[in-house]
C-alpha cells in the first residue's frame, strides 16, 4: 500500500473540497471542481476537454457513469472556454452519459442513459434508463422522460434527495478505495 | 445453433394445415397428429393476478371485472405500480401542541415516477386496499341497460323453450339439452318463476327510450381555439382508453387502474379429448401437469450453417436432426409436394371430424374456419438417399469420452457429424428464380415408439412430419 498515489498533474487538476469523497480510480481529465458532499464511485469518467467542470454539492456520480465536456466534432474553441456547471443533489446514475453544459439541481440520469451536447437540464428533471436526448433544448422543470419511445411527462414535486445513500457512501467507499484529498489551503 | 433465436426458420406443418415452429406445436400421443394452437380446445383452468398470484374464481373475477382488487397499474404507462411508505408528522390525538410521526403509504410507478399523489388521492394509513374508487357517472344507466338485456334474454329463452317443448320430436339435437343435467333442474325450478317475472319485463322493457340520432350537435368551446395547449398535460390514446369508464383527457385525473387477471389454460385435442397441455393448478408454478409439446416428441431440425445461396446454383446446406424421446429412432427425408399432402390430410382427417361430433360428451365443438397457410417452396432440394438411424436421448451423453459413433455405418456424402442424439445432414439446395429467400420442404418420415401404456397395436409407429425450412436469402 502506497499512499503516494497522485493524480497526473499534466493530465489534470481537480479540485476537491472539504466533505466530498472523490475515488483515485476514476478517470479525470482537464480543470475539475468538486463541491462539497459529493461522491465519485470509482471508474466514473469526468472528462473536462472544452473547459472546466465544476461540480456543486451532494451530487452522486455512480461507476461508469460519464460527465463530458467537449466541444462539438468540427467546432473549434473560439472565443473563451466552455464551462460546464453541475448543481447540487444530482444523481448519475450507473452508466449515464452527460453532455449537458447546463445540470441545474435535483435531476437523476438513470442507468444507462444518454444527454447530449447543447441539452439543458434544469430542475428536478428525470432521464430514464436507456432514454437519450440528443437534439439541444431546454428540459422544463420537473419533467420526467420515460420508456422505449422517450415519453416525456411533469412531475408534481422534484425527486427526492438521496440524503441516506450519500451518508452511507461517504462512510463506506474510504474503507475500500484511495481517495483524492482536499488540498490544504496554504495559511494566510 | 446459430438460429436458436431465430424458431421460424423451421416450421412444421400441422395437421390443420398451418405452419408452425416447433415451439407453438403440441403432438396428440393418442391420434399421433401433430396439433398447434389453432385446432385445439382452449379451457380456462384458473384466474389470477399477475402481481400478487392469487387465484380468484370465476364469479369473483366477473364480479371484479376481471380485475384484481389490491393490485394497480400505472395510468400513465402501464407498469404495476408498488406501494411506498414514508413518515409524515401528523397533530398528536391526545395532545394538540405535539406531533407524532405517522406511517404512510402512497403509490408510486418506478417506471415514469407518477405517485398517488399526482391525482390527490390522499395517503393511506394501511398497507394494502382502503383505495377511494372513482364512482362512474353512467354507473346507472349501465346498470339498467344490463337488467333490461337480462330480462330480453330471458324472455327469448322461454320463447325458445315453449318451441322446443313443441316440436320435441324434432330431428335437433343440442348437446347442452342432451347432457348438461344442471340445466334440466334449472329449467324445471325456473320456469314459473319466469312467467311470473315476465309481466315485469314487458314494463322494463318499455321503460327504455332509444337515443335519438340528431343532424346537429354541439360546437366545439371557444376556448379550444384560444388557449394554448400544453402537451405534457394531455393524455394521450393509449392512457385515455385504458380506462374507458372516465377516458380522462388530462394527465392530472389520471388515477389508478386495477390490474387485469390473467388466466391459466389447458389445451385439449378436438379429436380425441386428451389433454394435451395442462399447467399445475397453483399460479405461482410454472410447471405443467401434462405438456405435450411437439418438441418432446418429434425429432427437431435445425439450421447449422448459413450458406450463401444463388439462383441455379446447387448449394450444400447442413441442418442438424435432434432425437428427443429415450428411444433409438429410425429417420428418412422423403420429397414433399405441398398440393397433394394437404390433400391427402384433408380426406384423413374428415371422418374422424364427423366421429367426434357424436361421441363428444363435455366438449362443445365449435366449427373452426378452415385456416390455411399457402406453403410455397422456393428452392429444389436434394435429399440423402436411404435412412439414419437417431440414437436415444442420453443425459449423460456429453459426460461420455468414448466415441460412440463408430457404431453407425453412415455415408460421409450424408452425414456430416454426430453427436449423441444429434446428427448433421448435408441437403443439396437449388433455389429458383424469382425468389428472395429460398424455402425448402421435405417430410420427416421416422418412427415413433408410442409411450401410451393402452396401445395394444405395435409400439413403433411411422409417422410423417412435412416441415418447411427457410434456408436463408438468395444473393443476386
Amino acid at each position: 500500500m502506497t499512499s503516494t498515489k497522485q493524480l497526473d498533474p499534466a493530465v489534470c487538476n481537480v479540485k476537491v473540497m472539504p466533505g466530498a469523497v472523490v475515488c483515485f480510480e476514476a478517470d479525470y481529465v482537464g480543470d475539475i471542481t468538486i463541491g462539497t458532499r459529493t461522491v465519485i464511485h470509482p471508474k466514473a469518467r469526468i472528462i473536462a476537454e472544452a473547459g472546466p467542470i465544476i461540480i456543486g454539492e451532494a451530487n452522486l456520480i455512480e461507476e461508469q457513469a460519464q460527465i463530458i465536456n467537449r466541444l462539438p466534432p468540427g467546432q473549434e474553441a473560439g472565443d473563451g472556454v466552455q464551462v460546464m456547471v453541475i448543481g447540487n443533489h444530482n444523481v448519475f446514475e450507473v452508466d449515464s452519459y452527460c453532455q449537458a453544459t447546463n445540470v441545474g439541481d435535483n435531476n437523476v440520469l438513470e442507468a444507462k442513459s444518454h444527454v447530449g451536447p447543447g441539452v439543458e437540464l434544469t430542475r428536478g428533471v428525470v432521464v430514464g434508463s436507456l432514454c437519450s436526448i440528443t437534439c439541444p433544448q431546454v428540459i422544463p422543470e420537473n419533467s420526467v422522460i420515460y420508456g422505449d419511445e422517450f415519453h416525456q411527462r411533469s412531475q408534481s414535486e422534484k425527486p427526492a434527495a438521496q440524503g441516506l445513500q450519500l451518508d452511507f457512501l461517504t462512510k463506506i467507499l474510504p474503507n475500500y478505495h484511495h481517495l483524492i484529498k482536499p488540498k490544504k489551503k496554504p495559511p494566510p | 445453433m446459430a438460429h436458436l433465436f431465430q424458431v421460424d426458420r423451421v416450421r412444421l406443418l400441422c395437421s390443420c394445415g398451418l405452419l408452425k415452429p416447433i415451439t407453438a406445436i403440441y403432438f396428440c400421443r393418442h391420434c399421433l397428429k401433430l396439433r398447434c394452437g389453432n385446432c385445439v380446445s382452449h379451457e380456462v383452468d384458473t384466474l389470477f393476478c399477475p402481481n400478487c398470484l392469487e387465484n380468484m374464481p370465476s364469479t369473483e373475477a366477473r364480479l371484479k371485472k376481471n380485475r384484481c382488487a389490491n393490485c394497480f397499474d400505472c395510468p400513465s404507462c402501464g407498469h404495476t405500480l408498488s406501494t411506498r411508505a414514508t413518515s409524515v408528522q401528523a397533530p398528536c390525538p391526545e395532545d394538540a401542541n405535539k406531533t407524532v410521526t405517522r406511517k404512510v403509504y402512497y403509490l408510486a410507478c418506478t417506471s415514469c415516477r407518477w405517485t398517488s399523489r399526482d391525482v390527490g388521492l390522499s395517503d393511506q394509513t394501511v398497507a394494502t386496499g382502503g383505495w377511494a374508487e372513482q364512482d362512474n357517472e353512467h354507473y346507472k344507466y349501465l346498470q339498467s341497460l344490463l337488467e333490461h338485456y337480462r330480462s330480453v334474454g330471458q324472455r327469448e329463452k322461454m320463447e325458445r323453450e315453449r318451441k322446443r317443448s313443441s316440436y320435441r320430436k324434432s330431428s335437433y339435437l343440442s348437446l347442452s339439452e342432451k347432457y348438461s343435467l344442471p340445466s334440466m333442474l334449472g329449467r324445471k325450478s325456473f320456469t314459473p318463476f319466469s312467467s311470473l317475472s315476465s309481466k315485469g319485463d314487458s314494463s322494463v322493457s318499455s321503460e327504455m327510450t332509444p337515443f335519438e340520432a340528431f343532424e346537429e350537435v354541439e360546437g366545439l368551446p371557444d376556448n379550444i381555439f384560444t388557449e394554448e395547449v400544453f402537451l405534457s398535460s394531455v393524455t394521450s390514446m393509449e392512457q385515455r382508453m385504458a380506462s374507458p369508464e372516465w377516458q380522462p383527457s388530462e394527465t392530472g385525473s389520471l388515477y389508478p387502474l386495477h390490474k387485469h387477471i390473467l388466466v391459466k389454460r389447458s389445451l385439449r385435442c378436438r379429436y380425441c379429448e386428451h389433454n394435451l397441455s395442462k399447467p399445475e393448478y397453483n399460479p405461482s408454478s410454472i410447471k405443467f401437469k401434462i405438456q405435450l409439446g411437439a418438441f418432446y416428441h418429434v425429432p427437431e431440425v435445425r439450421m447449422v450453417h448459413q450458406a450463401e445461396l444463388k439462383y441455379d446454383v446447387e448449394t450444400r446446406v447442413q441442418i442438424s436432426l435432434c432425437n428427443p424421446t429415450p428411444h433409438d429412432m429410425t429417420l428418412a427425408l422423403l420429397p414433399f409436394v405441398p398440393e397433394a399432402f394437404c390433400l391427402s390430410q384433408q380426406k384423413s382427417e374428415e371422418p374422424a371430424d364427423g366421429g367426434s361430433l357424436n361421441t363428444s360428451s363435455l366438449v362443445r365443438v365449435v366449427e373452426i374456419p378452415v385456416e390455411k397457410d399457402v406453403v410455397q417452396l422456393t428452392a429444389d432440394v436434394t435429399l440423402p438417399q436411404g435412412q439414419l438411424v437417431l440414437s436415444a436421448r442420453d443425459d449423460t451423453a456429453e459426460y461420455d469420452d468414448q466415441d460412440s459413433n463408430a457404431n453407425y455405418k453412415d455415408d460421409p456424402q450424408v452425414v456430416a457429424w454426430r453427436r449423441a442424439n444429434k446428427v448433421g445432414v448435408n441437403l443439396m439446395v437449388k433455389p429458383k428464380q424469382g425468389a428472395q429467400r429460398a424455402s425448402v420442404g421435405f417430410v420427416l418420415r421416422y418412427d415413433y415408439t408410442n409411450t401410451v401404456a393402452t396401445a395394444t397395436e405395435s409400439r413403433t409407429v411411422t409417422l410423417n412430419i412435412p416441415v418447411v425450412v427457410d434456408v436463408g436469402p438468395i444473393v443476386e
